[in-house]
């Protein structure tokens, strides 16, 4: 019983990478990137393009070498069974570990910025569970979905920086490069990590109706983060200045409260937007993360299907994401200083390094038909 | 599994606010908070709570409801406590209502609780999400209990009526506007001190008492608000306080005068008045062999408002004349300013800051002495260029025309 998984178009695919990065990163990313580079957080973003597109063309270049299998499938065949299975555990693992921590970065700023009272658990849950019944629906249901929502979020995103823009000084982007380049350096860590997320592509690729397009969506999406990510930087560091965004949780949050129109009181206060658009960002970030999770561990295992996964994995990711940090605090230096290193080394380092073995070993996909022996039987196309 | 997850998603429905539900009934809404210390250091403060009740016309249910005295639409409430949080807390032992911070219009300090230093009582403020850091901050000279209760039949409570002079502040440019965050932001960054505006309650001299007739109108209220001058900080602590002009003063090397009366006073006893339209102003710093030297250069644009001289506007010369004669005037202004600020020993003006963004190097070395040793001798090189577009409805002076007639 091979259940097709359905096919998505490039533009879809390039949602799905847009998505899984957007939500999260335009939220932390300011206050990272101005605690380390202070009023060169703009040069870190800059930087941090250049390793997202890095990652964007070594993992669609890895992911075009066998453009019908996700990377758990031929991950043995480049390393051989044992490694191979190994790394595709990693990935497995990559996959929940984001999507846990996407779970508890949600619930604390529901709790902190808008609901104090409520319990984390509750957000948690409510998302996880819309998140289960998206991947319930399949890919194809998640893929057009995100697409409506990208449709709203990001022009929703724009404008509402549009509305901050008159306030924006570019004296507080002086002094510049005050201590050297190391400072935007190590600010473009964080946000290179986030832009390095695309490399989702390694398990879409199979599911792109025109797969000789995902270099194309691959980096489509991370000049679309970036400017994304450009904006909201430039929006709180050029309105607040950087020594005020270092010491803020959630610094888009912020800024979005301080919207001001002595005029026209109707723009004011558009925090309630900002929080409507990026639940919905965080619902496609998480389910993205999921997903790709699901579906990796079911082919790692071997399963026909990832559907009786869902709930399982769901309640296990919930409890994982109250489990592993104690407070908000932690959630924070684990953002900046584990978060980026930690998912860096999958998406930049083992994507780099299968993609090395395979060109070295010559292996790559045969029109179609990857393996002469039948196994495609097992490993075709979205077979799940 | 269907109808498991439609069963789900519909119960989201029910869950509105979750625990944090809040029906608006059960609302205070706050619409000033004023921050200040007792002696002993315990934090004491005051916040106005709006009363809808009032507002929706009718006197049932308003504080006062005997038909002689007009209904109040808030009240003020005092809480004290060891911290600003525990002193939100101790208004729930006489507020009926959960006090409801959102809708908080201003956020006042009176003069002994910034003398005494404003981070420790800020923090909360900072912290907690009902706080806008787009609500303007104050100081408060005199007594902020006589402020929050100057009665007015116009406005609708003390605390919109501050944020009403604050709207209308480009009418005269005699004190700043700074919003909370813009006020946080010179707490913590480098060469920049703090400042804000000052407002206190004044005797109202359009009272007049006279006895008491049955179907008189209500008289003028004892008290008025009134803003005007600046809050000086250093580091956090209010240090002294600039007059009316020395505020324009420092808002025209700010760059932010939008407007306001600019008094000419030429040869003899000459007035002409000046609208002023809109200001720009760039802070250069240079170096020098004895230390950072700075250039503030002011461009800024007016009208004839007012010519109470005999002077014919109509000459090319006059109208040169005239902008010199402004140039000088606001030179005058922002160099008061910046004498006081000297000796206050506060870098209001951010020269500090603006030294850092050019010459971080040379920053690093003065950062230490800079109050102390560098800004209070500080050489700054202020230059106008002073534009005067119209003359309103007419050219000559109507002074000049009386006088012609006469002779």
């Amino acid at each position: 019983m091979v259940r097709e998984e359905g096919r998505i178009s490039a533009l879809q695919a390039c949602g799905y990478q847009i998505s899984i990065v957007l939500a999260t990163a335009i939220l932390f990313v300011p206050g990272i990137v101005a605690q380390k580079a202070r009023s060169d957080g703009w040069l870190s973003l800059l930087l941090a393009f250049i390793f997202g597109l890095i990652v964007a063309v070594i993992s669609s270049k890895l992911a075009l070498r066998f453009p019908s299998q996700t990377v758990i499938q031929y991950a043995p065949r480049i390393l051989g069974p044992f490694l191979g299975k190994i790394v595709g555990f990693i990935y497995v693992y990559y996959f929940f570990y984001v999507a846990y921590y996407v779970q508890r970065q949600f619930g604390e700023l529901m709790t902190t910025a808008y609901m104090q009272e409520t319990p984390i658990v509750v957000f948690i849950a409510i998302l996880t569970l819309l998140s289960c019944y998206a991947i319930y629906q399949g890919l194809e249901v998640i893929c057009r979905v995100n697409q409506i929502v990208l449709v709203i979020f990001i022009p929703a995103f724009f404008f509402l920086l549009a509305l901050i823009a008159k306030d924006i000084r570019l004296d507080n982007f002086l002094p510049f490069l005050e201590n050297g380049w190391g400072p935007p350096l190590v600010g473009a860590l964080a946000p290179g990590a986030w832009m390095g997320e695309v490399a989702v592509i390694l398990m879409l690729t199979p599911f792109v109706s025109d797969r000789r397009r995902v270099l194309r969506t691959s980096v489509t999406a991370v000049v679309v983060l970036f400017l994304c990510m450009l904006v909201v930087v430039v929006g709180a560091i050029g309105t607040m200045g950087a020594e005020v965004v270092a010491r803020l949780l959630f610094p888009a949050f912020s800024l979005y409260r301080r919207i001001h129109f002595a005029t026209i009181p109707i723009l004011e206060r558009q925090d309630a937007v900002f929080m409507m658009i990026w639940v919905a960002g965080m619902l496609f970030k998480l389910t993205t993360f999921f997903y790709a999770g699901l579906l990796a561990l079911s082919q790692w295992l071997g399963l026909k299907t990832y559907r009786p996964l869902i709930f399982p994995t769901g309640a296990l990711l919930a409890a994982l994401s109250l489990m592993s940090w104690h407070n908000i605090s932690d959630l924070v230096a684990f953002s900046a200083e584990v978060f980026p290193l930690s998912i860096d080394f999958v998406n930049l380092f083992l994507t780099g390094l299968l993609l090395l073995v395979a060109a070295c070993r010559g292996l790559r996909e045969v029109n179609g038909s990857p393996y002469a022996d039948g196994e495609e039987v097992k490993g075709s196309a979205g077979a799940v | 599994m269907r109808f498991l997850l439609a069963g789900l998603t519909a119960g989201l429905l029910l869950l509105v606010g979750c625990w944090d539900m809040r029906e608006l009934e059960d609302l205070a809404f706050v619409t000033a908070v004023a921050v200040d210390r007792l002696p002993s250091g315990e934090v004491r403060l005051v916040v106005q709570a709006f009363n809808p009740r009032a507002l929706a016309g009718g006197t049932q249910g308003a504080i006062t409801p005997s038909a002689s005295v007009p209904s109040k639409c808030y009240r003020n409430y005092e809480a004290r406590g060891k911290t600003v949080f525990a002193a939100v807390r101790e208004l729930a032992l006489k507020v009926p209502k959960r006090p409801y911070f959102t809708q908080s219009r201003v956020l006042l300090f009176t003069e002994g609780a910034a003398r005494r230093g404003v981070a420790e009582v800020l923090d909360f403020f900072e912290r907690s999400v009902e706080i806008r850091k787009i609500i303007p901050v104050f100081v408060v000279r005199g007594d902020v209990l006589e402020l929050l209760d100057v009665p007015n039949p116009h406005e609708s409570c003390p605390a919109m009526r501050l944020e009403g002079l604050v709207r209308e502040q480009s009418r005269t440019s005699f004190f700043p506007v700074v919003t909370f965050g813009e006020f946080l932001g010179m707490l913590v960054s480098e060469g920049q001190e703090a400042y804000c505006p000052v407002v206190r309650a004044e005797r109202n001299p359009t009272q007049k008492l006279r006895p008491r007739e049955p179907l008189a109108p209500a008289p003028e209220p004892a008290m008025e608000i009134k803003v005007g001058g600046t809050a000086v900080f250093r580091r956090d602590r209010l240090v002294g306080f600039l007059n009316e002009r020395e505020s324009r003063g420092l808002l025209w090397a700010k760059g932010k005068v939008g407007g306001g009366a600019l008094v000419l006073s030429l040869e003899g006893d000459k007035e002409v008045t000046v609208d002023v339209l809109r200001s720009q102003t760039r802070i250069r710093p240079h170096l020098t062999p004895y230390g950072p030297k700075f250039t503030v250069e002011i461009r800024e644009e007016g009208n004839v408002a007012e010519a109470a001289c005999p002077l014919d506007l109509s000459k090319l010369e006059v109208v040169r004349q005239l902008e010199a004669a402004q140039a000088a005037a606001i030179k005058a202004e922002v160099e008061q300013a910046l004498r006081r600020a000297k000796e206050l020993k506060a870098d209001i003006f951010g020269f500090g800051a603006a030294l850092h963004r050019h010459y971080p190097q040379e920053w690093k070395k003065l950062k230490q002495k800079w109050s102390e040793e560098v800004f209070p001798y500080l050489e700054v090189e202020v230059k106008v260029d002073a534009k005067l577009r119209r003359t309103g409805l007419r050219s000559k002076s109507l002074l000049q025309e009386v006088e012609s007639r006469r002779r």
